[in-house]
């Protein structure tokens, strides 16, 4: 099968009324009890906005040998993305699962706040015989933007997000454990209106100095993002990271990590 | 290769360090990243985690900008040049091979550093800009550049493979090698493949709407394709998906999806899932 996200503009806020329209979490219920009591509700949801507003249907799954869709129905993924970004492309972990962004209510891995909706986007897998959604049985204290989701890389039981703007960071995929951060968020100081960004390329456990500004490029590096690289370099594990930028400031570094 | 999954922190570190001295005494260790996500499939899955300390081993900026070691501490800046030397493409993913780190920037430089140290092996300046992720089999790393061509050198010295120059227009996509062949569409229409061995054209394919003759045939591909081995699969700027035969460029299936384009995506290929 292969996977594909398409991009599509001017996205937040769409479905918005759909989600809203859902049985709320009840206090002290857990992420994953809450998905387990929505998900079959807010599935067919999905299924039918996505229906009513097959423009916005933006992840395909396909057969290799006749580009068919697999299933008798839609992949529940509603919209994600916007303002020209795509959605991430899935990527797939050391246990085989498929793993993607969802736009979705009940979010379980995926719980902090969030920008641009009221939801965050949950990383759940794909289960490939029926494209449904299969969420994972842990909760991060993050979340992400809808329309500016991080580029995806698995490394053993660790899930590795980059974004140029928003800076990287690793997550486990087998425990509660909050994200580390690895690189700082470009926008971190943002303020709505980018004039206060911060440090450049910091490494955890120092992100409260905002005394430097970094050089304004005229250039602007193209829009997009790619995934944190894991290699072996002279025999040492090696993460690599390459920053750019959006807007105006481009950084354009490549650091190696250990 | 299976190396760590589960502990984290500086154990964890150690602990990882160690088993790789051990494994390079026993076996050969293969942990390279050849292209965009790692392999045409575009996975983007390595079988072992790093979770990194404070200290980067080198932070690359410009071939005169480079930091060893950077340690995160309080007043602690990496020093950028202004103006900029040099700017990569934010979709410009570094590839890992030979003990080296090679990509191109916008400038139109290619680079090959020491995984070491980030000094430069080797470097080339191409006609344009390079806007995304190279590839490398077989000893040669490939590089499609704006100025519609494609280059190969050979990893280890840089020198020169051979240049495929067949295309009219740029390429802003990272090409994919599979079996022999490289393959990257264009921005004039057409999807390329070419022998790795000589760089010679194997076949082109033009993209095709609903009819050949439409108006949206011969839209620009602006996506970075992957493959499951014999086929390979890609979108176009009309929005419709294609799949071709790598062995003669046949069109095997096309699908029109919505959406407004493919700029920025890749499809990523899962083989062996029932369906």
């Amino acid at each position: 099968m292969t996977f594909v996200n398409v991009p599509y503009g001017l996205s937040e806020y769409v479905m918005e009324n759909e989600l809203d329209s859902l049985p709320a979490k009840n206090t002290g219920e857990s992420a994953l009890a809450y998905y387990n009591r929505i998900w079959p509700q807010e599935r067919q949801v999905i299924r039918t906005w996505l229906a009513n507003n097959p423009d916005y249907e933006n992840f395909f799954v396909m057969r290799t040998d006749n580009g068919q869709s697999p299933y008798a129905e839609r992949v529940p993924m509603g919209r994600v993305g916007g303002i020209g970004s795509p959605n991430r492309a899935p990527v797939i972990d050391n246990q085989g699962r498929i793993l993607m962004y969802w736009r979705v209510r009940s979010s379980v891995f995926l719980t902090g706040g969030t920008f641009g909706s009221k939801y965050t986007p949950d990383i759940s897998a794909m289960n490939p015989a029926t494209g449904d959604r299969i969420a994972l049985p842990v909760t991060k204290s993050d979340g992400v933007e809808l329309d500016n989701t991080f580029t995806m890389t698995v490394g053993g039981n660790y899930l590795y997000w980059n974004n140029h703007m928003r800076g990287s960071r690793c997550l486990n995929l087998t425990n509660t454990d909050g994200g580390i951060r690895m690189t700082q968020p470009l926008a971190y100081y943002d303020w709505g209106d980018f004039r206060g960004w911060g440090t450049l390329l910091i490494w955890l456990g120092n992100d409260s100095n905002r005394t430097y500004l970094p050089p304004v490029s005229r250039h602007r590096s193209p829009q997009g993002d790619c995934g944190v690289v894991i290699a072996t370099l002279n025999g040492r594990p090696t993460l690599i990271i390459q920053e750019s930028g959006h807007y105006q400031i481009n950084f354009g570094c490549i650091a190696a990590a250990e | 290769m299976m190396l760590d999954r589960s502990a984290e922190g500086k154990y964890h570190m150690r602990m990882l360090r160690y088993t790789v001295a051990v494994a390079a005494m026993t076996c050969p260790v293969y942990a390279d990243w050849h292209m965009l996500q790692k392999d045409y499939q575009h996975t983007g899955r390595s079988t072992y985690s790093v979770v990194p300390s404070n200290t980067a081993r080198w932070v690359w900026v410009s071939e005169n900008h480079v930091t060893r070691p950077f340690t995160s501490a309080s007043n602690q800046y990496i020093n950028y040049p202004s103006p900029r030397e040099v700017i990569l493409a934010g979709d410009v993913q570094p590839i890992v091979a030979e003990n080296r780190v090679y990509f191109g920037a916008t400038n139109g430089e290619f680079y090959a550093l020491n995984g070491a140290d980030a000094s430069t092996a080797w470097k080339k300046q191409l006609g344009g800009a390079v806007l995304h992720t190279a590839a490398y089999a077989d000893g040669t790393v490939v590089c499609a550049c704006m100025d519609g061509k494609v280059y190969a050198w050979v990893a280890a010295t840089g020198n020169p493979r051979w240049t495929f120059a067949g295309a009219t227009a740029g390429y802003s996509v990272a090409p994919i090698i599979v079996n022999g062949v490289v393959l990257a569409g264009n921005r004039d229409g057409w999807f390329y493949a070419v022998n790795l061995a000589d760089g010679s054209l194997r076949w082109k394919y033009r993209t095709i709407a609903d009819v050949s003759t439409s108006p949206f045939s011969g839209a620009p591909i602006m996506q970075s394709a992957a493959s499951d081995g014999t086929r390979v699969f890609f979108g176009a700027e009309n929005t419709y998906f294609y799949a071709l035969s790598i062995d003669d460029g046949a069109e095997l299936w096309r699908r029109r999806l919505g959406g407004s384009g493919f700029q920025y995506t890749w499809p990523v290929v899962s083989t062996g899932i029932a369906s």
